[in-house]
């Protein structure tokens, strides 16, 4: 094998050059890194939403709770299914709750945006345990008060004791609450009869949420309310329900890689250049080599290497720049609903991204190295 | 001469195809050489020296004749075979003497090792030896650039020994220095030959580098002309019929 200080002291020769390759890849594996951690995050805030003991019913044809509505009566019936867990009182664990998107008008500037709002009951902390307070107190029933999430109060920077004018009435800021990073984290929280009666949805449910006492029987209970004759409603356990709304992300995934393979053509490109112009100005040390008895496999490694070691340390620096994107929070939509989200760059991502800087040196690299492996060495001496 | 040559050339032919015209430019090429030989091969551009050299260094296929060396013949092996009897038996020494500029006189001498199933501590101790052995015991990690026309050559020297080669081919050695650096080069190669009792084919257009050489065999138009013996003063003329 050709020394490897043979590779690193050329590199070293050029490192104009080098760089300018290497910085090629920085980009675009920074830009890929990115587009990932990115939607890694909205992923990993739909997937911690879901509690595995969680059936959540909607009304039936409706995919996501911003369409689905429900009645009292059938609402009180899935209450009572066979499977649901009870409280200490012999209550179900039951979550009967309204989801509104709603317009609010912040006191300074003009411009609405959507807040997401939740009206529960009490039961709704039992069902949903993964969600506490990280400050202030709950809402009070009958009381026109809400808690936020900890995604609301650091997109739109509210604090405990702000009023927010949401459709007719004044509503107080009474705590933040947090729930592992899931998509609760991206709403407001409140009395459910107060949103009811606010907007007049009295006796109307976008959902209900089940509890059942293991994650076993909560698939079972969710595919007997599937199937079952008397009720009609769709019903999914959490998990499977924020695996789906995660899947609306599948298109940007594709388009993500898409747009990396594109990137990653120039970046292709740009080391094919870089080694084919070594290779013509080093013909007759690879002629040398030959000659010395190194066969030509030595000669095509020695060259891919050459080629891979600049997109290694490209793409490290990439995978640098774009890890610095880790836990930079944003907000985004998906499908009907808005949902907040950190990035987040984690072990499989920087594994992606490392494989594809070295793929794209490995595939810019390989020509220039079989022409490097085919030089003649009587030619090139001559 | 001695009885077992170390290499034999038998009725060796090279030709080039340039476009559909044929180059002949070896034909019926026959001799032999001894082993401890220093060999001079002279001859106008073009006559046909440099691609001798190629055959007899392994670095070229005849198109006809066959071409032994040490008893193996070396005409029938194939690229990759042929690349690994190289490194063991022929060291190169080149006119521009091609060191590879990114790595020290050390490194570059340290090469044709590296082929070699060799422990690293016996590559330093040949390494070391063979740059003691041309004088540049003193230079190891200076690169090429850093070094005089003169003592890269030398460093091309040691290359060519460390191997510890039965043969040692040099093309042009000298065509590249001055006067005096081309004489402390050939009195290398001559004390190689003389101490070390290696086989030197040299080419050269010099006629006081071939005065070194103990035999000296011309070429013209691709047919040796002529096997001069420089100290037992015997002459020998061949007249080999052009075809």
């Amino acid at each position: 094998m050709v020394p490897l200080a043979y590779n690193y002291r050329n590199l070293q020769v050029r490192w104009k050059t080098t760089l300018m390759t290497a910085f090629g890849f920085t980009l675009v594996v920074a830009a890929l890194v990115i587009m990932l951690a990115f939607l890694n995050g909205i992923e990993a805030a739909c997937i911690a939403s879901g509690e595995p003991e969680n059936v959540i019913l909607l009304s039936k044809g409706n995919q996501d709770e911003v369409l689905s509505q429900m009645e009292r009566p059938l609402v009180a019936q899935v209450e009572n299914s066979k499977g649901v867990a009870v409280d200490a009182a012999g209550r179900p664990l039951a979550s009967r709750e309204l989801f509104l998107a709603v317009h609010h008008r912040p006191p300074e500037g003009d411009e609405f945006h959507f807040l997401q709002v939740r009206g529960v009951l009490p039961a709704a902390f039992r069902v949903h345990s993964q969600l506490h307070l990280l400050s202030g107190r709950t809402f009070r029933p009958g009381q026109s008060e809400v808690m936020i999430g900890k995604g609301v109060q650091r997109t739109h920077h509210f604090q405990i004791g702000d009023t927010l004018e949401i459709g007719r009435k004044q509503w107080q800021i009474v705590g933040v609450f947090e729930s592992r990073g899931a998509a609760f984290e991206s709403e407001l929280w409140c009395d459910l009869n107060e949103l009811a009666s606010q907007f007049r949805r009295d006796g109307l449910y976008s959902t209900v949420v089940l509890r059942a006492e293991t994650p076993q029987g909560a698939e079972e209970l969710a595919e007997r309310l599937r199937n079952s004759r008397s009720v009609s409603v769709e019903a999914l356990t959490e998990p499977k329900y924020y695996q789906k709304q995660a899947e609306q992300t599948r298109l940007l995934q594709t388009a993500a890689w898409v747009i990396a393979w594109f990137m990653g053509l120039g970046a292709l490109f740009g080391v094919m250049n870089t080694q084919f112009a070594a290779i013509g100005q080093r013909s007759k040390e690879i002629a040398v080599l030959r000659i010395l008895g190194f066969p030509a496999r030595a000669i095509l490694l020695s060259f891919l290497i050459e080629a891979l070691g600049i997109a290694a340390v490209g793409g490290s620096f990439g995978v640098a720049l774009g890890a610095a994107a880790n836990g930079v929070t944003r907000s985004f939509s998906l499908g009907a609903r808005s949902i907040d989200f950190a990035f987040r760059v984690d072990g499989p991502i920087v594994v992606c991204a490392g494989i594809f800087a070295l793929l794209m040196g490995l595939l810019g690299g390989l020509l220039p190295a079989l022409s490097a492996m085919r030089v003649k060495p009587l030619e090139a001496l001559r | 001469m001695s009885a077992q040559p170390l290499i034999v050339v038998d009725n060796v032919a090279k030709e080039y195809m340039r476009g559909s015209e044929r180059i002949v430019v070896l034909r019926d090429v026959n001799l032999e050489i001894a082993a401890a030989d220093f060999v001079a091969l002279i001859g106008p551009s073009g006559s046909g020296k440099t691609t001798l050299l190629n055959l007899i260094a392994g670095l070229d296929q005849p198109t006809s004749g066959r071409i032994w060396f040490d008893g193996l013949e070396i005409s029938k092996l194939d690229e990759a075979r042929l690349a690994r009897w190289r490194t063991n038996a022929v060291g190169f020494v080149f006119q521009f003497f091609h060191l590879i500029p990114v790595l020290t006189a050390y490194e570059n001498v340290e090469l044709p090792l590296l082929l070699l199933n060799l422990t690293a501590r016996r590559r330093r101790e040949q390494v070391l030896m063979a740059l003691d052995l041309v004088g540049l015991s003193h230079r190891l990690h200076h690169r090429p650039g850093q070094l005089s026309g003169g003592e890269q050559q030398r460093v091309g020297i040691a290359r060519a020994l460390v191997t510890d080669p039965k043969l040692i081919v040099a093309d042009e050695p000298t065509g590249d220095l001055d006067h005096v650096k081309s004489g402390e080069i050939l009195d290398l190669l001559q004390s190689l030959q003389q101490e070390l009792q290696k086989t030197i084919l040299l080419v050269t257009h010099d006629p006081a580098a071939a005065a070194r050489a103990r035999r000296v065999l011309r070429i013209d138009k691709g047919t040796l002309v002529e096997d001069r013996s420089m100290h037992s003063g015997r002459f020998r003329l061949f007249e080999w019929t052009v075809q």
